[in-house]
């Protein structure tokens, strides 16, 4: 899919349909996943109804992740196959994963503090959200730095990868060293138990923060597409012939 | 508003943020001139 | 890895009037300035010290990095060498092992006399020497990567530094950790298990990025 989108015509022709679609989706999972969070669903045996800051927190922690992954994907075939649309695309993804990673960190520290009357704690999956926060700053540094765009696409998606390749390696040393440090006890808000009416919420804004990314990534990459496109047209403007004479 | 109880204020601003941050991210793209 | 690139990076350092020397100084008044801020307790400055020391290393280390390949560039070296015969792997190899020489090992043996304003067993230093010995390949080549990418840039002292943070706290994490284990198990405890793995995986990684980045610098 990724080789048939690569043509700039047919990623247009796609994100024409695409968008709106992810648009609507997200709209109604809002609107759905809103009602339930926040209305239909019940407050939690343990945690009361702060339990509901999970039906944020989680999606925006998983748009985070998911948002960094799909950046790298694009920095390899950005690599590999130097292509302006995966240039496009790796960047497009980078400011709202910077802005998910932050609202799971803000989320995150307001579950904790009516939890465990505490705004930060130095738990593994906190820091971990924090580290990737900073591979998102530098990320979206090396583009702000550099001038000449395609350079910089091309560190940046040098970068990107390195990140990548470390995630799992930080993430694990995190995880442990947190073992080490905290009592066993201190663990994040944990999802309390699995049932339907926790999971409906959860999964709704799950697929609207989803979409959502979706969308927003789709907006942005069809711009810089089209900008690309307009560019080079203003640069090559079509060869004019004039005739000037004509010998009978 | 909804009877949260005393955390009521956690869990607001948990959304209100949320909604604020979201809302910035929507508001950037659809300024966005995709000339179609 | 060459030889005689090493050798040159030596020789420039050695006749740089000292300028090698800018970690190791900061490394002394990191740790300076942290025991004047504790309040000069022993007591209380020997729990943290592995910990103070690591950070010493790591911080003074982030300092040095952005200008590895600062000179290089800026004369004209670095593009020389990407027209011979050198590869930018082989150049990045040699930069990081250079890097070791100059920057590292004087760390390594300064850590025992930072572990001294310390008061620290004799078990404690030697378990910071080895941890950083073991990190030291991951730390150069993370900070060559860096390098790399900001080649040529002016002021990008601070970025170098975001770049390398987020692969440095492996490192920082299992590399106090592995002084608090040496003093009870050697060097059999896991954590420079870890360290070497981090090592061995950082510059299977690192040392073609920063290759990488150097050819995408110099373009």
């Amino acid at each position: 899919m990724i080789s048939y989108l690569a043509n700039p015509k047919r990623y247009l022709r796609f994100a024409r349909y695409a968008t709106p679609v992810f648009g609507i989706v997200a709209a109604i999972g809002f609107v759905t996943g809103l009602y339930l969070a926040l209305l239909a669903s019940p407050e939690d045996y343990q945690q009361g109804h702060t339990v509901r800051i999970m039906y944020v927190h989680v999606p925006a922690a998983w748009c985070a992740q998911m948002a960094y992954t799909a950046l790298a994907m694009a920095s390899l075939v950005s690599f590999i196959w130097r292509h302006t649309l995966a240039d496009i695309a790796a960047r497009a993804f980078a400011v709202p994963g910077a802005a998910f990673t932050f609202l799971a960190l803000v989320t995150g520290s307001l579950w904790g503090k009516p939890t465990w009357n505490t705004y930060w704690q130095w738990d593994g999956r906190m820091t971990s959200v924090l580290i990737l926060l900073f591979i998102y700053i530098a990320y979206l540094a090396i583009w702000a730095i550099i001038e000449d765009k395609k350079h910089a696409a091309r560190l940046a998606s040098i970068f990107a990868m390195v990140g990548f390749i470390n995630i799992p390696i930080i993430k694990f040393s995190v995880d442990w060293w947190n073992s080490l440090h905290q009592p066993a006890t201190f663990s994040s808000p944990g999802a309390p138990g699995s049932s339907s009416e926790i999971l409906l919420p959860l999964m709704t804004m799950m697929v609207a923060y989803t979409a959502l990314f979706g969308w927003l990534s789709l907006r942005q990459i069809t711009t810089e597409v089209l900008r690309a496109q307009s560019a080079r047209k203003r640069q090559n403007p079509g060869a004019k012939v004039t005739i000037e004479a004509v010998d009978a | 508003m909804l009877e949260f109880g005393k955390d009521a204020i956690f869990i607001w601003g948990a959304y209100g943020i949320s909604a604020a941050v979201i809302g910035g991210l929507i508001l950037r793209a659809a300024l966005m001139k995709p000339h179609d | 890895m060459n030889m005689s690139l090493i050798k040159r990076d030596l020789k420039l350092a050695a006749r740089s009037g000292g300028a090698w020397l800018l970690g190791l100084a900061f490394f002394m008044v990191f740790l300076t300035l942290t025991a004047i801020a504790l309040g000069g307790d022993a007591n209380v400055m020997r729990p943290l010290a592995p910990a103070l020391i690591w950070l010493a290393v790591i911080l003074s280390a982030m300092l040095s990095f952005s200008s590895v390949f600062m000179s290089d560039y800026a004369d004209g070296t670095l593009e020389q060498l990407k027209l011979s015969k050198i590869s930018m792997l082989s150049l990045c190899a040699s930069k990081a092992a250079a890097y070791f020489i100059m920057a590292i090992a004087p760390l390594i043996i300064a850590a025992p006399i930072a572990a001294l304003a310390f008061d620290l067993p004799s078990q404690v230093v030697w378990g910071i020497c080895f941890s950083l010995f073991f990190a030291a390949p991951a730390l150069s080549v993370y900070g060559i990567f860096a390098s790399a990418v900001m080649a040529g840039r002016g002021a990008s002292g601070f970025l170098v530094i975001l770049i390398t943070a987020p692969f440095l706290i492996p490192l920082l994490i299992f590399g106090v950790a592995a002084v608090d284990s040496y003093v009870q198990t050697g060097l059999s405890a896991p954590e420079f298990r870890a360290l070497a793995g981090l090592s061995l995986i950082g510059s299977a990684i690192g040392l073609p990025a920063a290759a990488a980045a150097l050819n995408a610098n110099l373009e």
